[in-house]
């Protein structure tokens, strides 16, 4: 059974090359997690890679401000524990920072 | 009682170039250590960090010391083999024989298979 990874992204990509080098290195199957100052991708964020899910995490996104309507499709809203949940069930976790 | 030997495939992805903050430095430091206590190393150097490469660092003007002189240790460690991100190389305008130690370019695909098959991945 093939290993998938949770990455998680914490900058924002004006900030940091940390979201794009992580979308370098997602393979399918793979989740990507944008956390602290990586919400303020989510508005932006189209479903830019095929077979990988995108989530952003509530609590950081409302503490910045950045409105949940104006979220794609393509991105999930979660709460810390749908987080643990997704750190679970991925083999193994790949933070950004 | 013997303790239970655990051995692991680690990589360690060292994305920050060598001055000004510690993460090359203590990525240096956590390779050695896992190669140390045994375990399978994976050094891959990304983005900014393939400055730690660059040849010819003079870090006495700035008190601090030549990160790059270390990687000549590697090999009494046991790590025979650094990978390194051809992208991040071309993007900066270094080239590969021109580097500190003999390092293998990977493309994007190998990298990302390099982590899938890791058990853990430091990413600093």
């Amino acid at each position: 059974m093939t290993q998938t990874t949770l990455h998680t992204v914490n900058k924002f990509s004006l900030s940091s090359p940390a979201l794009q080098s992580c979308l370098r290195l997602v393979l399918p199957g793979d989740a990507v997690l944008l956390l602290e100052d990586g919400v303020y991708d989510a508005p932006t964020f189209p479903d830019r890679v095929p077979n990988v899910t995108f989530y952003a995490l509530r609590e950081d996104l409302l503490a910045r401000g950045v409105a949940l309507e104006t979220l794609s499709d393509g991105i999930t809203v979660i709460a810390y524990p749908e987080f643990v949940e997704l750190v679970c069930h991925h083999a193994k976790t790949v933070s950004w920072f | 009682m013997d303790p239970v030997q655990i051995k692991k495939t680690l990589t360690f992805l060292s994305r920050r170039s060598p001055y000004g903050q510690s993460n090359a430095k203590s990525c240096l430091d956590m390779v050695l250590s896992a190669a140390v206590f045994d375990q399978c190393v994976n050094y891959v150097f990304m983005d900014d960090g393939v400055w730690q490469l660059q040849r010819g660092q003079q870090t006495a003007g700035i008190s601090a010391r030549n990160l790059s002189a270390a990687f000549s240790a590697l090999p009494l460690y046991g790590i025979n083999e650094v990978y390194v991100d051809a992208a991040s190389l071309t993007e900066r305008g270094l080239a590969a024989d021109e580097l500190v130690v003999n390092v293998k370019v990977c493309d994007t695909t190998q990298i990302a298979a390099l982590l899938r098959d890791s058990d853990l991945v430091f990413n600093l």
